[in-house]
């Protein structure tokens, strides 16, 4: 609208001096010798005169004596005609001496008709904010430039233009190049190591698209060496919003990597170690279980052995436990530590727990009470091998430190925040304060004397701790000195129905008989559990004692299942399951089981899942196998029919 | 022939007429269409005639046996047609031998009717490879040379 109004329309002239004496930016009418003729208020603020004095000064007079010249030369320039304007950096000197930088700004102002120059009109901006930005930020470079050179951090910038990239001193000794290589993008993918190659050139692209480029990768450096990078990188968009150009950082995480690797690698020799142990010690528990399960079973025992055997299941799950204690700890050291929770019964479990100690009281003449503090639901959602696990160790710790008295297993459940709360109370010595705290740490017992005494590894309670957290809950402590302990551990437990598993296994019986299995296991104890197991209901068993035996075996005779053992010598289970199944026998579609420990990584359903339909735990529940079976037997499918080939005949 | 239950069409081929009818009623009942034959040439000739789903074959008859009968049969049929066989003892050489001539599964006598049933419909369990009807009536046609 403005550039439509001829000059002076609708404003007076006392309308713009008025607005030129009080315009934000310094302005001046200077003649062409350089003296001051007019200058508004910014201006005289700008240089501490009044217009009084500035009227008898030229711009030479207030200018630092090192911009003199190229102003000089500048006004020279415009009057010859060669620039219709200038525009400068310079320095003014105030009236008290002080300098102020300035952006100014010169138009030569000329007769209309003739072109004669007139005067100047000069705008002066004060740059004094500008330059303290500029050095504030150079000053912010330098320490930035400082800490990523201490900190070994490269930068680079990419102009995305050309492809040329700037590299700092740090990137040339990242890379082992010496500074005055050229550097493109070329070279810089020549660097990298051809199996990250195509994966970084990706990401550079997708970064340069708008994506964050966060990435690693490794580089071979001209002298051999092997490097892992970490980069970072962000688009600088140019004035017009295209990419101009991309800087980022490169540095060297070969130690950590290496660190990470080796620690990799150590856990991992940890993990097979525990697999092993755990395999040696579950295999001789698996006759204990599996028989004394059987037993447990049996009608023709009259009620007292019936309890005995009862007894002797009990303080087998318990056995197992405690091995699991060894293993657990080595596994919470490593961080490996599942918790499985299924529908729990927690009062009878808590009241089996005190149970498997009776004979142990016995012997000191302590009482064994159990307690239910409110009503307790009956099934609820807990890890039943974890609880049994920390009550064991509670309520055996009771029972060994304490010499007369009782102790006493109190539960209580709180609908309200859905926690049940299981207390070990003891009449035995007390804990003191000093010693409670050392109590919670790994292989500490109060004191070493008690250890010989009392037996024990001292891990117990560190697990439990560790347990109880990793299942959401807590284990508290109450004792004083000569008054006893209090034990208490609170859990999250949500009511749920009563399972229906016990069902399965007496459908199970009916729908198995005349089927044929083949057991495939180095251990004969295994096989004999499994041919009892199995045999009373109408199954009939077939044995091979290794890998190579069960495929013989399954090339000559037809079965219905397979259950193959997992760790076998020479020739492991997934090894002849697989020749099973890929061979021509009668047996290549037959469904296959495999026997692992809980904790045996090797099956995993990539690696194996086409051959086998499931998986039975070591150390082997009947009920386990029945309806592992069952299932494998589910997935053929038995009434399949055979499509009309023969049509039309 | 009728078309109707050709998918579960066996053929009981045994020279124990007790046997036979023992078998054949059995499977009757629990649904099957089943033909019998009472020696190895009658079976191989019904067998082409037929053409059964399933094969069930007792291995010990006079003049050709049930492993003379799977000789006949050739590689091609007995995948085409899943055979149970009857054997008179617990002898796994039987059994190895007859799984080598391509029989699928095997029932020991005396064997109970939970156990046949079993047997038999575990033999439907795997589909037969479909190859054309022409080839199949080839390799039958030429059995009976």
């Amino acid at each position: 609208m403005l550039n439509q109004l001829p000059a002076g329309a609708g404003f007076t002239e006392n309308q713009f001096s008025v607005a030129m004496e009080h315009s934000p930016i310094g302005t001046a009418f200077v003649s062409l010798e350089g003296s001051w003729l007019w200058a508004n208020a910014e201006l005289r603020q700008l240089l501490g005169y009044s217009q009084a004095e500035l009227s008898g000064m030229t711009f030479q007079d207030v200018t630092h004596p090192d911009d003199v010249a190229s102003d000089e030369r500048l006004v020279e320039r415009v009057v010859a005609g060669e620039l219709r304007s200038y525009s400068m950096e310079k320095r003014y000197i105030r009236k008290d001496g002080s300098v102020v930088p300035a952006q100014l700004t010169v138009a030569l102002v000329r007769d209309d008709a003739r072109g004669t120059p007139l005067y100047f009109i000069s705008q002066v901006q004060d740059n004094t904010a500008k330059l303290a930005a500029g050095a504030e930020r150079a000053q912010l470079m330098e320490r930035v430039s400082l800490a990523t050179r201490t900190a070994q951090v490269g930068i680079w910038d990419w102009d995305l233009s050309n492809n040329a990239i700037t590299w700092d001193t740090v990137m040339f000794e990242l890379y082992g190049e010496p500074p005055s290589t050229n550097v493109t993008l070329a070279t810089f993918e020549g660097f990298v190591h051809s199996d990250d190659r195509d994966r970084v050139v990706e990401e550079l692209s997708a970064a340069v698209a708008g994506a964050l480029f966060d990435t690693h990768f490794r580089i071979n450096r001209r002298d051999g060496q092997v490097r892992y990078i970490r980069a970072l990188a962000t688009v600088m968009r140019n004035g017009t919003g295209d990419q101009g150009r991309m800087i980022g950082t490169n540095w060297d995480v070969s130690d950590a990597r290496r660190l990470q690797e080796e620690a990799l690698a150590a856990s991992k020799v940890k993990s097979e170690f525990l697999a092993n142990m755990s395999h040696e010690i579950r295999t001789p528990l698996t006759a204990v279980l599996g028989y004394t399960s059987l037993l447990a079973d049996r009608h023709d025992l009259d009620p007292k052995a019936q309890e005995q055997v009862e007894r002797v299941a009990a303080a087998g799950r318990g056995l197992l436990a405690i091995v699991n204690d060894v293993l657990d700890f080595s596994k919470l050291e490593a961080g490996l530590t599942t918790i499985t929770p299924s529908p729990t019964a927690a009062r009878p479990l808590a009241r089996e727990v005190l149970e498997m100690f009776v004979f142990q009281a016995g012997t000191k003449a302590l009482t064994l009470r159990f307690e239910a503090a409110t009503e307790i639901p009956e099934f609820v959602t807990l890890d039943p091998d974890r609880l049994r696990q920390i009550l064991v160790n509670l309520v055996g710790n009771g029972v060994k430190f304490t010499d007369r008295g009782s102790v006493t297993v109190r539960l209580a459940y709180d609908p309200a925040s859905e926690r049940l709360g299981i207390e070990v109370a003891d009449t035995g010595p007390g804990i003191s304060a000093r010693a409670q705290a050392k109590l919670f740490q790994r292989f500490s017992q109060i004191d070493g004397s008690s250890t010989r005494v009392k037996g024990g590894t001292g891990l117990g309670l560190a697990i439990c701790m560790g347990l109880a957290e990793a299942m959401g809950g807590s284990i508290t402590l109450r004792s004083r000195v000569g008054r006893g302990s209090i034990f208490r551990l609170e859990l999250p437990a949500t009511i749920v129905a009563a399972p229906t598993m016990r069902n399965a296994s007496l459908d199970a019986h009916t729908q198995l008989e005349g089927l044929r299995v083949l057991v495939v296991d180095d251990n004969a104890t295994n096989r004999e559990l499994v041919r009892a197991i199995l045999e009373p209901i109408g199954i009939e068993v077939s044995e091979a004692c290794d890998g190579q035996a069960g495929i013989e075996v399954a090339a000559n005779l037809p079965v219905d299942v397979i259950l193959m053992d997992m760790r076998m010598p020479v020739l492991d289970g997934r090894d002849a399951a697989a020749a099973i199944r890929h061979g021509d026998g009668p047996n290549r579609d037959v469904p296959m089981l495999a026997f692992s420990a809980q904790d045996d990584g090797r099956l995993s359903r990539t690696n194996s899942g086409d051959l086998f339909v499931g998986r039975i735990c070591k150390p082997l529940v009947p009920a386990d196998l029945l309806s592992g079976l069952s299932q494998a037997m589910g997935t053929d499918d038995v009434s399949g029919e055979i499509a009309v080939a023969y049509a039309g005949h | 022939m009728p078309a109707i239950d050709a998918g579960r069409r066996i053929l009981v081929v045994d020279d124990d007429k007790a046997v036979l009818e023992l078998v054949s009623t059995r499977l009757t009942l629990a649904g099957y269409n089943v033909f019998g034959a009472r020696n190895g040439h009658e079976g191989l000739s019904r067998l082409s005639s037929l053409r059964p789903s399933a094969l069930v074959l007792d291995l010990n008859m006079p003049s050709l046996d049930g492993f003379g009968v799977l000789q006949r049969m050739g590689i091609e049929t007995t995948a085409r047609i899943p055979t149970l066989v009857l054997t008179a003892s617990r002898g796994s050489a039987d059994v190895q031998r007859a799984i080598k001539l391509g029989a699928r599964d095997y029932l020991t006598k005396p064997f109970k009717d939970s156990n046949l049933l079993l047997r038999v419909a575990r033999l439907f369990r795997r589909p037969a490879d479909r190859q054309s009807l022409e080839q199949t009536l080839n390799s039958l046609d030429h059995m009976l040379d």
